[in-house]
């Protein structure tokens, strides 16, 4: 496409004798604007009246997750000019302009009586009076109409916005209840949006910081199931789950996965020190990583399977460090003021997410991979542990509250910082890890 | 080719020789109201983490009333980011233009010549830290 544009200006400047001799004008535009981009979502047309109740309810989902991403503002439809927009029309671009909605998603919706859901949908740029790509289409099962709406906001927000998707996805979490000194804790998987929350395992055993595998299939988490810490791999599917071989000598806990799945790293702890261990899935044989008098844990992969990022505090004070998987040195990357924890490198690639402990409050940050631009995006009286979203774009954490009643829960928040939000639970929810985009 | 994209990319407000004689003639003011005119459009809300870190020229011809002709617009080259942050970077622009050049931008009619095409460069270097 750039080459055809190009094609056209050379074009444009051999043949215009205008041009060639004055050139155009020439300004430059370095101030714009911060703002949602402002959408209408029209309930959505039902092609026969078994798929109404399912097209508002799509049409309303697809509308809430754009709004939750921060990147767009909802026109209420009581602004709407026209009352009935069906899905085959041609689109009234005045009309829309003249209530400042910038995007329009229409579609259709159909069911069979065998089950089968059908939705057909179009996505309008407004002001420039295009529709943006192609129309779509995806069909699912009428029993999975929240997944499928999720499908239909994941291609909007990737068509308007260009990031990937991420509403489409699942996190796994501890859930929590009872009182803050007897807090039972228990594995539990929801969608991004925290609904269908299921849970994973009992609340028998002290469980903590899972980690879904870049598939969503299993999970690795730590339980006090033994009588002390040990890594546990849980199947998403069957919740079967098994012990990973590690010494019972020492304690094993804050495991990840490699992104392909094949080899863990964790952190193995044996009189008062703790060290960063890999382990082969295939032959269950560690291999250790680091060695120094110091607490070395939280492991992290970056998304090439390369490197980890790791902290420790070897230097004195917790911070993060960086160490090709297949060894070497380990590179200190934080320098700033107070101390660095569970660092996460992002799915992209360009990011280390971190939790950071400054002037008794702690808040998750982001930092180049080499330590600079680090930025904080929120700050409390305790906010730990980030994940990032499928698509790099979001950080999910804990945030607990102050006190005797306070409790954990979860906030995401927009990588520039914005859009801050907690997610709807109903029950405490700490430690929480994002899991890929379904297919 | 290349040297014409480079000249777009660098080309501002300040160097005569890429400005032509015609935009000497125009007086900083009303290029002024151009970018003043723009800029409350050019919306990067939505924007892609990549298309935040492309800069793209946009082209476009301007009829007598000062009103983009739509199907002039076209994306003379970017820099920084892929060929889908640009496209992205481009269609961010071209809505910027469309909805505050609707009413037709403030020009001198009497220097049509000046204005009637124009190079517009979408710098979001500002806009990323904010």
């Amino acid at each position: 496409m750039r080459l055809i544009y190009f094609g056209i200006l050379a074009i444009g400047m051999w043949v215009s004798p205008a041009l060639s001799q004055n050139g155009p004008l020439k300004i430059e535009i370095t101030d714009g604007v911060i703002e949602p981009l402002t959408f209408a979502v029209p309930i959505f047309e039902a092609e026969n009246i078994e798929a109404a109740a399912i097209a508002t309810e799509i049409s309303r989902i697809v509308a809430t997750d754009l709004i939750s991403s921060g990147l767009f503002r909802e026109i209420p439809a009581n602004r709407f000019i026209a009352q009935r927009i069906t899905f085959a029309e041609a689109v009234r671009y005045p009309d829309w302009r003249a209530i400042n909605a910038q995007a329009l998603v229409t579609a259709s919706v159909s069911t069979t009586n065998t089950g089968r859901l059908t939705v057909k949908f179009r996505i309008f740029d407004i002001f420039s009076g295009v529709q943006l790509g192609s129309g779509m289409q995806l069909g699912g099962s009428t029993q999975a109409v929240r997944r499928m709406a999720h499908k239909v906001a994941d291609q909007v927000y990737e068509r308007i916005t260009g990031e990937g998707p991420y509403f489409d996805s699942k996190i796994v979490f501890v859930s929590e209840s009872g009182p803050k000194d007897k807090r039972l804790k228990r594995l539990a998987i929801m969608d991004f949006d925290g609904e269908n929350v299921q849970f994973l395992t009992g609340n028998e055993n002290i469980v903590l910081a899972p980690r879904i595998s870049t598939d969503g299939k299993q999970v690795l988490y730590t339980s006090w199931e033994s009588g002390f810490p040990q890594i546990y791999l849980l199947n998403v599917g069957t919740a079967g789950r098994k012990r990973l071989p590690t010494p019972d000598s020492g304690m094993a806990f804050s495991p990840r996965f490699s992104p392909d799945r094949k080899r863990i790293v964790y952190s193995f702890e044996q009189g008062g020190n703790s060290d960063i261990y890999l382990m082969d899935l295939a032959t269950a044989r560690s291999a250790r990583m680091t060695s120094s008098p110091s607490i070395d844990t939280a492991p992290s992969f970056s998304p090439d399977g390369r490197q980890i990022v790791f902290e420790s505090d070897r230097s004195g004070s917790q911070q993060i460090y960086t160490m090709p998987v297949s060894g070497g040195t380990p590179n200190r990357i934080s320098f700033g003021n107070g101390r660095y924890g569970t660092p996460v490198w992002s799915p992209r690639g360009d990011l280390i997410a971190f939790t950071k402990q400054s002037n008794g409050r702690f808040g998750i940050g982001v930092m180049r991979t080499d330590g600079s631009e680090e930025r904080l995006l929120s700050a409390s009286f305790l906010d730990e542990g980030p994940t990032w979203s499928p698509n790099g774009r979001v950080i999910m954490f804990a945030r607990e509250t102050q006190g005797a009643k306070g409790a954990p829960s979860l906030y995401s928040v927009d990588i520039t910082g914005r859009n801050l939000r907690a997610l709807t639970l109903r029950a405490p929810a700490s430690d929480p890890s994002w899991g890929p985009v379904q297919r | 080719m290349a040297a014409a994209l480079a000249e777009a990319l660098s080309g501002t407000t300040s160097e005569p020789e890429t400005q032509g004689t015609a935009t000497e003639a125009l007086a900083p003011q009303v290029i002024r109201g151009m970018q003043l005119a723009i800029s409350p459009c050019w919306n990067l809300g939505a924007s892609s983490s990549a298309a935040l870190f492309t800069t793209v020229v946009v082209g476009m011809e301007l009829t007598i009333d000062g009103k983009p002709l739509i199907n002039s617009i076209y994306l003379v080259g970017y820099e920084g980011g892929d060929d889908d942050s640009a496209q992205r970077a481009f269609e961010t622009a071209q809505r910027a233009i469309k909805e505050c050049g609707a009413q037709g931008f403030e020009l001198p009619t009497e220097q049509y010549s000046a204005w009637r095409n124009v190079e517009i460069t979408f710098n979001p270097e500002k806009m990323r830290v904010r």
